[in-house]
């Protein structure tokens, strides 16, 4: 069962056992969307996967994410949650149904991934967002459920920018001088945390020392690679301004909440027992080894109330290895290179588009 | 903004000739013959079959052929120019202003070109063989402006205000914006909107060969099926399940020879179009070959134009006769390519179905021919004033 991978350390499964339980849950999860959910069996008849043997991890049909924003896609009556991602580059927003067996499962794998590399004592946080963020809704956005399910792993939470984005300087050094020497947590999404804080701290000059943080954040490079700041980069300016070294960016989506791939020590984002990466050529949709690049597939245990077990993103990476990361982590570690680059518009339905 | 015709900086400067020119102007017959020659002629434009393509659209026999049909089919009328036309032409399909302005220029009009300041090595060679050539004709020349710019209403407000015909080559969000720009009281317009092209086949009477796979692949691939004349949907006569993997089976090996190589964009929308499909229409069956997707729909109403993304994306569906087909068609649709099938029996079909769509019929390999009936008009007379002496 689903429970059991969670009495394990999460970064314990070889390759052999892992893609076992991998392949026996999936088989499950795709039997119960075919009963489930008409949309999901549409799909699995029309692309003739309906009655396939799934022989391997490769063999499931994985489904585009962009359909989430198209569909309504649920096999769940019970939902009492639904996840709306904050869809800043399109118009349209994905809609995440979750019942309450999913969303637990959510909380579980996300403290089983975070206690790996925090511990299990709750430490005092530091959240680089506003508070306003935090609004009870049955409408939850992506930024607002991750800023939630991350403050489970803090105490005495510290909101330390004000609803015009501006750090609260105030309330940043009263908590450093309270918790000074003591371990810390900070999170934030990535580029709010280079842009309102660390860019704050730099024009300020500040002299803050964040030696015992440990920094957490994701929500992807877009817009910090427009600024030409690299993940590389990003570590090495903290370090020298604020001696802040544990740096750990993740890697998830909306579509899989819980199931985040974290950055290791080394740098590489891990895959833990209960999800998994596979790498497809942009051409083909063919599998593909390690170090070639193309669409990421993500698999994950943790998504149960919606088909979004096994999904293709719009994301490019590449996988690097596979147990034996010099972190000591098992798993398939991998990178992610960026987001499937717009293509040309060609064809006579573009006379005025040039101009956006 | 650039005006490359006339020598003027800016548009403040456009002054119009007083009197107009006769159609089929001798002076304009000669300008396109020569034009099509220096096309054809040089080196420099074999390069770009689409260019090849232009060079013997406007060469002499052609244009005299078209003077024939014109005078013939309106032996009864007057006709006169309907005075200055403004052209919008899409940015990436680089030819059509140039067949939009022969068309016009051989009504008489005087004519405002708008090309996009998008730039590649084919249109700009193309304009700068089309302003030499024009140079030579001094009528033509002060009767011709060819304005680069990017889309910018200012603009377009002011050449709209000046024109008596607005000739917009799509899509429809284009003509959407246009068409808020004022035109004069007295003015017309001519829109093409983003239509959708399908091929009809009888299996029964076509052989699978490699000329039909290297025509489907010029009717389809030209445009990466983009362009509105463009087979995105493939209707079967006679077909059984064998002769349809048959084909489709040939049409991904000939592909394959051709080398083409796909943006991860395009593999992703076609993926997406596919699922979207079988979710808004349970039973059917979709393939995904590389370089094409096939969608086997079920009946042909589940043709879904707004869906089609393109790139290599086919819709293909069983059709009991030809009539199905013109009964179930609608105005979005433009091109039915026919393999097969007899002109009577075409005929025969469009007379008693009167379909709501489909305004050309063409062998295989001819979709992307342009000619001067597009899109349900005869653009020569659209663009011509009809005089009725009644006395």
């Amino acid at each position: 069962m689903i429970e059991d991978i969670f009495s394990l350390a999460p970064y314990s499964l070889k390759k052999e056992e892992k893609s076992a339980f991998l392949l026996k849950e999936l088989k499950y999860l795709t039997r119960l969307h075919v009963r489930d959910c008409k949309s999901y069996k549409n799909i699995l008849e029309a692309f003739g996967y309906i009655d396939k043997e799934y022989q391997k991890l490769e063999d499931f049909f994985a489904m585009p994410v962009r359909l989430f924003k198209e569909y309504d896609i649920s096999s769940s009556s019970k939902i009492f949650k639904t996840l709306v991602s904050s869809g800043t580059t399109s118009s349209k927003v994905s809609k995440i149904y979750l019942d309450a067996q999913t969303a637990q499962l959510q909380t579980k794998a996300l403290v089983k991934i975070m206690q790996d590399f925090l511990g299990k004592k709750r430490l005092p946080m530091l959240l680089v967002e506003s508070k306003s963020i935090i609004k009870n809704s049955k409408m939850f956005s992506a930024r607002a459920a991750g800023v939630l399910g991350v403050s489970n792993f803090g105490r005495k939470h510290t909101y330390i920018l004000d609803d015009d984005m501006k750090l609260n300087r105030a309330a940043l050094e009263e908590f450093l001088s309270r918790y000074e020497n003591e371990p810390i947590l900070i999170f934030g999404f990535t580029f709010m945390v280079w842009k309102y804080f660390f860019k704050a701290i730099e024009r300020d000059n500040l002299s803050i020392d964040l030696s015992q943080a440990t920094l957490f954040h994701s929500g992807g490079w877009k817009k910090l690679q427009d600024e030409a700041v690299s993940n590389e980069l990003f570590k090495k300016s903290f370090k020298n301004l604020t001696s802040l070294e544990k740096i750990h960016n993740f890697y998830g989506m909306v579509e899989q909440v819980g199931s985040i791939f974290v950055e290791c020590e080394e740098g590489h984002l891990h895959t833990p027992n209960f999800a998994d990466i596979i790498i497809r050529d942009t051409q083909t949709l063919e599998p593909l080894g390690f170090n070639a690049q193309g669409f990421i597939e993500l698999i994950s245990t943790v998504a149960r109330s919606y088909a979004g077990h096994v999904l293709l993103s719009e994301d490019i990476g590449e996988v690097l290895g596979e147990d034996d990361c010099a972190c000591g982590r098992m798993g398939k570690y991998f990178r992610v290179i960026g987001r499937v680059a717009s293509a040309e518009v060609r064809g006579c339905s573009d006379t005025y588009e040039e101009k956006q | 903004m650039n005006i490359l015709t006339p020598d003027i900086k800016h548009i403040d400067e456009i002054t119009f000739a007083k009197d107009m020119l006769k159609a089929f102007d001798e002076e304009s017959v000669e300008f396109i013959a020569t034009l099509s020659k220096n096309l054809l002629q040089s080196k420099a434009y074999r390069l770009f079959p689409e260019l090849v393509a232009l060079g013997f659209w406007m060469r002499h026999s052609h244009i005299k052929q078209l003077k024939k049909d014109f005078f013939l089919r309106n032996s009864e009328r007057i006709l006169l120019p309907r005075g200055i036309v403004f052209h919008i032409a899409p940015t990436n399909v680089d030819t059509i202003f140039v067949y939009s302005m022969i068309l016009s220029m051989l009504a008489g009009n005087s004519n405002i070109l708008r090309v996009s300041q998008k730039s590649n090595p084919q249109i700009d060679a193309l304009l700068n063989l089309i302003v030499t050539t024009i140079k030579e004709y001094p009528r033509l020349y002060e009767r011709t402006f060819i304005i680069r710019y990017a889309h910018e209403d200012d603009i377009n407000k002011k050449l709209s205000s000046y024109c008596d015909v607005r000739v917009i080559w799509g899509g429809d969000e284009t003509i959407k914006h246009i068409r808020s720009i004022p035109i004069k009281a007295t003015s017309t317009e001519l829109v093409f909107a983003d239509k959708f092209s399908l091929l009809v086949i009888d299996a029964k009477k076509t052989l699978f060969d490699e000329y039909f796979y290297e025509a489907l692949y010029r009717d389809s691939f030209t445009f990466m099926q983009e362009a509105c004349s463009s087979i995105r949907s493939v209707c079967w006569l006679n077909a059984d399940e064998d002769i349809k993997s048959e084909f489709w089976n040939g049409f991904s090996r000939y592909i394959k020879e051709q080398n083409i190589s796909l943006e991860p964009k395009n593999i992703m929308d076609k993926l997406v179009a596919q699922s979207s499909l079988a979710i808004e229409n349970p039973q059917i069956k979709t393939q995904f070959k590389d370089e094409i997707s096939i969608v086997s729909l079920n009946d042909i109403s589940q043709i879904d134009v707004a869906k089609h993304c393109g790139f290599g994306l086919f819709y293909e569906v069983d059709i009991e006769d030809i009539e199905t087909l013109f009964s179930h068609s609608f105005r979005k649709y433009q091109t039915l390519v026919v393999s097969g099938i007899e002109k009577k029996s075409i005929i025969k079909a469009i007379q008693n179905t009167q379909p709501k769509g489909i305004d050309r019929i063409v062998k295989l390999g001819e979709a992307m021919n342009f000619k001067s009936l597009w899109d349900g008009y005869d653009i020569i007379f659209s663009l011509s004033r009809i005089v009725d002496v009644d006395i």
